[in-house]
């Protein structure tokens, strides 16, 4: 057996027409349907859509987290491994080490009874059982200091209540770099904290991919927030990706009606309710009980046509050029 | 609702409950019909007489019939069973008159035999005894159907009256909170760390013993639900804390509700149907309550009669429940009862929990 | 009945306001004693707004913006006195001078006097933020809009509820045959439509929302905004929007107070504060703003120290943070002064 990692390139994760679908009391709950995407080392994709969209569903696919009662179909390679060939010991290992995650709540993340040292020397002594207790304090303090938190070394006593919800996520951050992971997935990293420590958060992960060439999966319904730190983009919506594209200009020049219409909705920094009302996109985020076969934001498009009804359109790719793709029966929104 | 039926289908033995309860229910609400006699009718002869009914003899084949019993030793009660002298068990026959809810008066009960007949063919019948007759030869199986009047209502009244107790003082403690918290709940600690049963014997004792049926039922009620209610009342106190909480309170404290309206309105409804658990839960406490009172002699008194004063007459001593074993009876209907409330309770409680999951095999 | 009005102060413009005051906050400040606990030892208190003075002018959208723990919420609750105010004074003034039933403008607005509060908040009415714990989840909405009108001044027995509760549903988007289902079979956009509805339903002058948008999806955001917009102007309402997010108020409101720590940081029309943000919070506020083509924070934005509402306060409130602290900031606090017409600063460095 050769070099996996040869015939995929630098490719660390890639993920081929995942579909995950959960039963529910009232019916198949589709929560993805047929997403692709590719992550290079050293590059952050981020992964745009509401509530129901799939975007945590699709991670939690990744790092396999899903329920064993949901349906999970599709590919996922993880440095070149099918990882669905792989034994559930060695699974284990594969994602341990190459794969870590951050969470929405730092604070339910960490045990409370366990002083922040202490967590860092269970998670080193999982991977390591020979590792010394000095060993790990010297790691712990290291790691720490990577995501710059002042005096680490005395806050390794500290327990997780007496840090601010900023701090916590940092040393949530440090703990998922406790095993040199290649992937790192932020889940909503910085919805429950304030925006200037959003900010700051944001600031940190951006830091850390470019300096230890980590693959980052940074998802947020926030737009603006995934525009600044994405070298690329998936914009989702009902558990399709309805478009991607590179970094910012999947948002500067959006193609998909969905897209669009996102940025349209949302005040933009300056404008005034006197002067410009915003777009209202009709109706609510559908029900994902419920999937008709057509276009998921057709009954919500402002350009619906009877065609968009009919299937869900094909991802194509755009025509100038830019590497970008979306799903629309229309050759996209002029921009 | 739903839920509870499906709920329902994979627990076998709650559904028994179920169905025995809505057994017993309807026997007591029919009971002077169902029982063949009253609860005070005596029989001569035959004091003690163990029960005779039988379905097959050779005189009648298959079928529901009384074989004659002969007492043959009046101090010891012990009966031969007489050959070939077979009565049998007839539907809707005549019987002694009683009146239905004290209101209609009838004479015909569901089952029987021809012993009250004026028939002359029928001097010879015999009275049947499905669970025997105790030692003034009353019919075992009509007082407990009489006695569920006041064993199977005695719960519900008791909890209602606790649970109104604990759902006024557990919702001012949580809803005011402060000096009122502090002074209700130092009561239910107090009334709950007496130990129950001193505390219903005292109370007991120190009001008048010499009182009708109707009013020991009341008496008996109000003590148990005295006792009852702190437990309720702090869980209730506690709930109030949590939904208290939620903006609605708050929006309606805006729209200027009265604090009695709000608990009544917005925060008991919450509720309902953990109290629904807590109800049937509560019921098999109360009837065994009453029992253990009537068992102690502080209870319902000769004539009135309830599956509490039954066992206290008749099962007092372990030679008679040697020689007698029948006298038993309204203990196991007490078990089967109580069994049943709480398998129905644990039933309600997996049904409003929204964690609950079916168990699957496999 | 107590004496209102005893400071003399006219409903006009004054050094603070620019147009005619609706409701003016004068010191107002709140300290919440912490209950003594097993582990927690009694007679510790949280800070949680500290000294704050605003005006809020008929017909206007005030906005307050603030991040969590800058008292933003607990002064909107104290305004309708959901929590009571522990110094300084809530004066209203209502339209048509506000002298029914036996009260006299302005009104003071305190708790022990629940006439006054009767009328009170059925003219000033309070959004919240989540609209799935502010509908009972067991009414269904009719009963949800107008369970509160039999207690509201506003509404007799014989008025027509159920008409008023129609037209307010038509007002906010949403069908008659709405009112007989539960909230729970609502979206969460729709559900904080109901709430709209409901506070409408009494006519009210001013709402306070508090966070309306920001427990809803993104492609939601927009409907409601817009519609408050909509109601703002169709029923000539004043509205004090508080949000987290410094771009949905600037949008919003005409005039912005950004707090921090319990204190007004500073005080500023929309149009000048989204241009010349001049305290040095507000900026940090401005640039960690998510936006597209924005450059992301260095780290050298270390964390800091942040606001600690459990010591008294004393200094500047953001001293902790602020790149430019002296030691005068953690000495003594600056107070909000106006820099140029209606936009106040309370920085020691900006004049």
């Amino acid at each position: 057996m050769g070099d996996p990692r040869a015939a995929e390139g630098h490719r660390s994760l890639a993920v081929r027409a995942l579909s995950v679908s959960f039963q529910t009391a009232e019916g198949q709950l589709r929560a993805v349907r047929g997403v692709d995407f590719e992550l290079e080392r050293g590059e952050c994709l981020g992964i745009v859509g509401e509530s129901g969209s799939g975007k945590s569903v699709t991670a939690a696919a990744v790092m396999g987290l899903i329920s064993k009662d949901a349906a999970t179909e599709g590919e996922i390679r993880i440095d070149g491994t099918d990882i669905s060939s792989l034994t559930v010991e060695e699974k284990r290992a594969l994602r341990g080490k190459a794969v870590a995650m951050i969470f929405q709540e730092p604070s339910r993340s960490f045990d409370p009874i366990y002083s922040i040292g202490k967590t860092f020397e269970e998670t080193f002594r999982a991977k390591n059982p020979a590792i010394t207790k000095e060993e790990a304090a010297r790691r712990a303090t290291q790691l720490l200091s990577e995501v710059h938190i002042p005096q680490a070394e005395e806050r390794l006593k500290n327990f997780p209540h007496q840090f601010s919800g900023g701090m916590l996520q940092r040393i949530m951050i440090a703990l998922a770099l406790a095993n040199d992971p290649e992937i790192l997935i932020a889940d909503e990293p910085t919805t429950a904290l304030d925006v200037t420590i959003q900010a700051q958060i944001v600031g940190l992960l951006k830091e850390l991919q470019e300096r230890r060439q980590l693959s980052l999966i940074f998802i947020s319904h926030d737009l603006g927030l995934v525009g600044q730190i994405a070298d690329r983009i998936l914009v989702m919506y009902a558990g399709i990706v309805l478009e991607s594209g590179r970094g910012p200009e999947v948002l500067t020049r959006p193609r998909s009606p969905y897209t669009r219409a996102l940025l349209d909705s949302l005040p933009s920094w300056g404008s005034h309710y006197s002067t410009r009302k915003l777009y209202t996109i009709k109706g609510t985020v559908p029900d994902p009980t419920h999937s008709e076969p057509g276009c998921p934001f057709a009954p919500r498009c402002r350009f619906v046509e009877e065609r968009c009804a009919a299937e869900v359109p094909p991802l194509r790719s755009d025509e100038n050029g830019t590497g970008g793709a979306y799903r629309c029966v229309h050759s996209g929104v002029k921009t | 609702m739903k839920r509870f039926w499906m709920i329902l289908r994979h627990r076998p033995i709650a559904f028994a409950g179920l169905i025995v309860l809505f057994i017993l229910y309807v026997g007591m609400i029919f009971c002077e019909f169902l029982a063949p006699y009253g609860p005070n009718d005596l029989f001569q002869g035959h004091s003690d007489q163990p029960p005779n009914l039988i379905f097959y003899s050779q005189k009648y084949g298959f079928r529901p019939q009384v074989q004659a019993m002969e007492m043959l030793n009046d101090i010891t009660k012990q009966y031969v069973l007489v050959t070939s002298e077979y009565t049998p068990v007839k539907f809707f026959v005549d019987g002694p008159p009683v009146s239905l809810w004290d209101t209609i008066p009838i004479h015909v009960h569901l089952f029987g035999t021809d012993y009250f007949s004026r028939n002359p063919n029928a001097s010879h019948a015999q009275p049947v005894f499905i669970f025997g007759t105790d030692n003034l030869g009353r019919d075992i199986f009509s007082r407990i159907l009489y006695g569920s009047r006041i064993s199977l209502t005695i719960g519900f009244v008791g909890v209602a009256i606790s649970l109104g107790l604990a759902l006024i003082m557990g919702g001012l403690a949580g809803y005011f909170g402060g000096i009122w918290d502090w002074i209700i709940m130092r009561l239910c600690e107090f009334i709950i760390l007496i130990p129950g049963l001193y505390l219903i014997l005292f109370l007991r004792s120190v009001l008048s013993d010499h009182m009708n049926s109707g009013e020991s039922y009341a008496l008996i009620t109000v003590i148990l639900s005295f006792v009852g209610w702190p437990g309720t009342a702090r869980m209730i106190r506690g709930m109030v804390h949590a939904v208290k909480r939620n903006d609605f309170v708050a929006n309606a404290e805006l729209e200027s509700m009265p604090p009695l309206a709000i608990i009544f309105k917005h925060i008991i409804p919450q509720m309902s149907s953990i109290l629904i658990v807590s109800v049937t839960l509560g019921i098999p406490g109360f009837i065994l309550g009453e029992t253990v009172l009537s068992y102690l002699g502080l209870g319902i008194v000769d004539p009135a009669v309830s599956w509490g004063s039954m066992i206290s007459r008749d099962a007092t001593t372990l030679s008679n429940l040697q020689s007698f074993p029948w006298l038993l009876m309204p203990g196991l209907f007490l078990l089967l009862v109580t069994l049943s409330f709480n398998f129905l309770g644990e039933l309600l409680r997996d049904a409003v929990d929204p964690n609950w999951k079916e168990h699957r095999h496999g | 009945m107590r004496p209102f009005g005893g400071k003399n102060v006219s409903a006009g413009t004054d050094a603070r306001g620019i147009g005619d005051a609706l409701l003016r906050l004068d010191h107002v400040s709140k300290v919440f004693k912490l209950e003594a606990g097993l582990f927690a030892s009694a007679g510790r208190f949280v800070w949680a707004v500290n000294d704050v003075s605003f005006d809020v002018n008929r017909g206007e959208t005030y906005g307050l913006v603030g991040e969590s723990g800058s008292g933003k919420t607990t002064l909107a609750r104290t305004v309708v006195q959901l929590v009571r105010h522990s110094g300084g004074t809530i004066d209203y003034y209502p339209a048509g001078g506000g002298t029914s039933d036996g009260l006299s403008p302005p009104w003071r607005i305190s708790d022990d006097n629940a006439n006054l509060l009767r009328h009170f908040r059925s003219d000033v009415k309070y959004i919240f933020q989540d609209p799935s714990s502010s509908l009972d989840p067991r009414m269904s909405v009719y009963r949800v809009l107008t369970t509160g009108a039999r207690y509201s001044p506003r509404f007799s027995r014989t008025d027509d509820v159920r008409g008023k509760a129609v037209d307010v549903m038509e007002a906010v988007g949403l069908r008659e045959a709405d009112l007989e289902r539960r909230p729970s079979e609502f979206s969460g956009g729709q559900r904080q439509r109901i709430s709209l509805a409901r506070a409408l339903l009494s006519n009210p002058s001013t709402l306070i929302c508090d966070e309306v948008v920001s427990a809803l999806d993104v492609s939601i955001q927009g409907q409601i905004l817009n519609l408050l917009v909509d109601l703002k102007s169709r029923f000539n309402l004043t509205i004090i929007f508080i949000a987290h997010d410094l771009t949905v108020v600037s949008y919003m409101a005409d005039r912005i107070g950004v707090l921090y720590g319990g204190s007004m940081m500073e005080e500023a029309p929309a149009a000048n504060l989204v241009e010349h943000p001049l305290h040095p919070y507000t900026q940090l506020l401005y640039n960690s703003i998510p936006e597209l083509g924005k450059p992301l924070p260095s780290r050298a934005t270390t964390p800091g120290q942040p606001f600690n509402p459990t010591r008294p306060p004393q200094g500047c409130p953001f001293s902790g943070r602020c790149p430019m602290a002296q030691e005068i900031c953690t000495a003594e606090k600056p107070a909000l002064a106006e820099v140029s017409p209606g936009h106040r600063v309370a920085c020691h460095f900006v004049k």
